[in-house]
């Protein structure tokens, strides 16, 4: 088994409003092996991104982390530490965002956009052919590209542009979030399949944070599903698309349409934050159909069912 | 394609702990956003409103009268002491902040209304109306304000009236600009055609869809317009061609105050120009604040 | 159909060209023709590019074509004054993608949805209050929804406002443009479900356009799939998605997110759309398509094949001509 590069252990963030403190990232704990390619799922308001954030030390401001920790190779410090867990993006950790031609810098051609990035890294020899093998990395040509500005390119170029910028410091893990959404389906399947292939080549981990379960379904072996900031059921992909075991994990397959059958669409019900406020407890149990009083009793304890982990006290009692 | 709105807070439709937090907090946080100095200029500005509003009533003296008591030190009896024309300094300094307070607001108020009105239909319909407006607008604002200011009333004779009308005037480009940039950004967006496709006519989308989301900025504006207008109005009379003596005025009594501080007469300027830079300083802290609140806060269409 | 159909659009045509490459091939909708009957919901798919939003706006006279007509119950909506233009818009309504600037935010929705009722002169005053809680229920939305203000409301709600104004213009026909786009996943199925429900209620004609498959699977019964402005296939959802004749349509449908994922890659379109490699005269998806060869540089016309698929591709014009010789039609050609 290959070790764990990236690790979150009851990672938890509340948002300050108007003085108000709300939990908005409730105990959250993942790990990401080298090389693999982690799917993180959940909807808006599921914490996903905000805990990846936070994470690398990039908590908005606004935010506060009320605890954990987190481990990236070697270095292992509490979450509330966020100077410290910057100092990682330049260790080897690398981020790409959902609207790339924003997270470009529109001033600069791309060519040395990747220039920049990879003078980051250390020394290089033959800066030119570096940037040249980069683009061709990526699918791109700089002979063609190089001297382009963001704007003037698409946003499936963007995006593998904004790729090769975080590959230039070779990181051991790529936070990618929502890296897709804003493209074509036709664009995104490409760049995910690039992802994916790249994943293997380099040994490079992938956080894929993704709003729906269908995206990361081809590509991903593991992955953590999020619900207003708890994670529900998390672990072997293939495990828990065979046979989902919590409610919202269900409801959200039931929820989607599709594209082989018009079969009839069960929506969930109510929102992502209601029911009662401010104590521990499960926070689907408001909209799960087999809610019970020991929802609301605490946080659901992980329970190991065939190769996934499922936060749900409907799986408590049985023993395994 | 797939933009998704990112609420990173649960809507504001839940039930928060607010209703049982003490009112000052409330406020405080609720309306002020915490911002200690927003707050803090808002009581001052506070306070100026309500001494220039119930001004008469509190002058110890009668403000344009003179008497043989020149140049007298602060004491109990003339709270800020007398001027050079035995004046009481005190009671001329809150009747002149009430003038210059009315100065400037109806100045202000004529430049929101004729400035808004123009930008809003030169946003909404282009084409060569927009373009000579904002010509002209272009030609008004590239003339020093107090340039501008004095030859206007060197033309109408000085004066009260000349002094609105001058500040109506100086800062119609301001809101004309803003409103048409308001005007342009909104009026492609998808509630504009929502209210064509319900049948409304195009007077309709302008006055009844599109100004009133075009307003907001409008307030932030004013507030520090009135900063600047104040100080135009006491630097057009400090120089002579604002409001004639001896209806008081800050700036005027801080120039005639400048002539005696060599001879120690310290009170007839500090004063006035204390309450003149409370006023402006207060307006300038509260349009920040407004500023700070109103945009980000509200999504306004 | 034996009924004038809802909603017919005669060789619709609006072009944008590109001020930075205007020798390139130009945007937007090209010749485009289709019927909607009545209580019919079709499905518009494309990508972005492929014009169907211009498409969307031309329809309900956002937009004026620079040919062609766009007729509406039977009235050539496209010719009429910008006076009788207002009145007769009563019968073709629009629901747009972004929630958030669908609705006035100084408005409330009562106040906001009260305009379509009070222009289109649809219920007298006294029953307007009644007649929205009406639609209220329709779209899924609590009564005092009605007295809140945009910030006040979900964007699954705002977007319920938006279909509860359509239709208080009590449309023939609804164009939704991309309306469950920008919604969560799950907020997109309850919109998504409110939609047909409401649908097979009212019986209101929809045009369905979006850029995601499995939603115009769920939704349409008929559907036509756009690319750089030509209509390249259409016919019944249960056809066209699931056994697609074009190879633009077997690429989209590859290319779907899906929860258990096809054993086969399946077919995919070369690199990205670049207008510059698209020569006028030719089909337009020739540059990227796989299965190009020397035809393709004649635009093919639309093939007819069994069941009312239609598809413009050579290939599929080879396998109805293996099929009959009587199917395939050279008359009904697609204009470039």
């Amino acid at each position: 088994m290959s070790d764990i590069l990236f690790s979150l252990d009851e990672l938890s963030i509340d948002s300050i409003r108007d003085g108000e403190r709300r939990r908005i990232v409730d105990h959250v704990s993942l790990a990401v092996r080298r090389g693999e390619l982690y799917g993180l799922v959940g909807e808006s308001g599921s914490g996903k991104s905000i805990s990846m954030m936070a994470s690398v030390g990039l908590a908005a401001s606004g935010l506060e982390v009320a605890g954990g920790t987190v481990r990236f190779a070697a270095d292992q410090r509490p979450a509330a530490d966020q100077k410290g867990l910057r100092r990682n993006l330049s260790r080897g950790v690398s981020l790409l965002f959902q609207n790339a031609k924003g997270a470009l810098n529109p001033f600069m051609t791309v060519g040395r956009q990747v220039e920049r990035a990879l003078r980051q890294k250390r020394r290089v020899r033959d800066l030119a052919g570096e940037v040249d093998n980069l683009f061709r990395v990526v699918g791109l040509s700089w002979r063609d590209l190089g001297r382009k500005y963001p704007h003037q390119i698409s946003g499936g170029q963007a995006q593998r542009v904004a790729m090769a910028c975080a590959l230039a410091t070779e990181p051991a893990l790529l936070i990618a979030d929502e890296p897709t959404t804003a493209l074509d389906v036709t664009t995104e399947r490409e760049l995910l399949r690039f992802l994916a292939r790249l994943c293997v080549e380099r040994e490079m981990a992938i956080v894929l944070i993704a709003h729906n379960l269908s995206l990361v379904s081809e590509y991903c072996r593991s992955l953590s599903i999020m619900h207003a900031g708890q994670v529900v059921e998390e672990g072997d992909l293939k495990a828990i698309f065979a046979r989902p075991l919590h409610p919202y994990t269900q409801g959200l397959i039931r929820a989607v349409p599709d594209v082989d059958s018009p079969r009839e669409l069960v929506p969930l019900v109510g929102s992502v934050w209601g029911g009662p406020q401010g104590i521990e407890r499960c926070r689907f149990s408001h909209r799960c159909p087999h809610r019970r009083p020991d929802c609301d009793r605490g946080r659901p304890a992980a329970v190991d069912r065939d190769g996934r982990a499922v936060h749900c006290v409907l799986y408590e009692e049985v023993p395994a | 394609m797939n933009m998704r709105a990112e609420p990173m807070n649960p809507p504001a439709t839940l039930p928060t702990r607010s209703a049982r937090r003490p009112l000052w907090r409330r406020v405080y946080f609720g309306v002020f956003g915490g911002d200690a100095l927003g707050f803090a200029g808002s009581i001052l500005l506070a306070l100026l409103l309500i001494v220039a509003i119930v001004g008469p009533l509190l002058v110890t003296h009668d403000p344009l009268l003179t008497t043989p008591k020149t140049l007298l030190a602060p004491s109990a009896e003339h709270w800020l002491g007398t001027d050079h024309f035995g004046r009481d300094v005190f009671s001329r300094t809150i009747t002149s902040l009430r003038i210059d307070f009315i100065v400037a607001g109806l100045g202000v108020s004529g430049a929101v209304l004729v400035g808004s009105f123009l930008g809003l239909v030169c946003g909404y319909v282009g084409g060569w109306f927009d373009e000579l407006v904002m010509r002209l607008v272009d030609i008004v604002q590239s003339f020093p304000l107090l340039l501008i200011a004095m030859v206007l009333i060197l033309v109408m004779g000085p004066g009260v009236e000349s002094i609105i009308i001058v500040t109506v005037l100086i800062n119609i480009p301001t809101y004309a600009r803003v409103i048409r940039g308001e005007a342009l950004s909104r009026k492609t967006l998808e509630y504009i055609d929502a209210a064509r496709c319900s049948g409304a006519s195009e007077a309709s989308i302008l006055f009844r869809h599109l100004m009133p989301n075009t307003l907001s900025p409008i307030i932030v504006h004013a507030s520090l317009n009135l900063a600047a207008a104040v100080g135009n109005v006491a630097a057009l009379s400090f120089l002579g061609v604002g409001i004639r003596p001896p209806t008081p005025d800050l700036g005027v009594m801080v120039a005639e105050g400048t002539n005696y501080l060599v001879q120690g007469a310290w009170w007839m300027s500090i004063g006035p120009g204390l309450v003149l830079a409370a006023t402006i300083f207060s307006l300038n802290l509260v349009g920040d604040c407004l500023e700070g609140r109103l945009d980000p806060r509200r999504m306004e269409g | 159909m034996s009924a004038i159909p809802a909603l017919a659009v005669h060789k619709l045509t609006k072009l944008f060209t590109d001020p930075s490459q205007p020798e390139a091939v130009a945007v937007g909708v090209r010749g485009v023709s289709f019927e909607v009957g009545r209580g019919e919901v079709v499905g518009l798919i494309g990508e972005s590019g492929c014009g169907k939003s211009t498409l969307g706006r031309c329809v309900v006279g956002l937009q004026q074509p620079d040919d062609g007509d766009v007729v509406v119950d039977g009235t050539i909506f496209s010719a009429l004054t910008a006076s009788r233009k207002r009145s007769f818009r009563k019968a073709i309504q629009i629901v747009f993608q972004r929630p958030e600037t669908s609705l006035n935010p100084r408005m409330s929705v009562f106040t906001f949805i009260k305009q379509a009722m009070r222009n289109f002169d649809t219920v007298p005053r006294n029953k307007e209050r009644a007649r929205m809680a009406e639609l209220a229920q329709l779209v899924g939305l609590k009564d005092d929804a009605l007295d809140r203000f945009p910030h006040q409301l979900s964007g699954g709600e705002r977007q319920r406002v938006a279909i509860m104004r359509a239709l208080a213009c009590e449309p023939s026909v609804i164009v939704l443009d991309e309306p469950t786009s920008a919604l969560d996943v799950s907020v997109q199925a309850q919109v998504l479900r409110t939609l047909k429900d409401l649908q097979s209620q009212v019986g209101t004609s929809f045009l369905f356009i979006s850029h995601d498959v499995a939603v115009v699977r769920y939704i349409c019964s008929r559907v036509m799939v756009m690319y750089l402005g030509v209509v390249v296939e259409e016919g019944p959802s249960e056809l066209v998605l699931a056994v697609p004749a074009h190879p633009y349509t077997k690429a989209l449908l590859a290319a779907a997110p899906r929860v258990k994922p096809l054993p086969e890659p399946g077919l995919s379109l070369r690199g990205e759309l670049v207008l510059g490699d698209v020569r006028p005269g030719e089909c337009p998806v020739r540059a990227r398509c796989p299965l190009a060869h020397e035809r393709c540089h004649e635009a093919p016309p639309m093939t007819e094949l069994p069941g009312g698929q239609r598809a413009a591709c050579w290939l599929a014009a080879d396998q109805a001509a293996a099929l009959s010789p009587s199917v395939f039609d050279p008359s009904k050609k697609v204009s470039q």
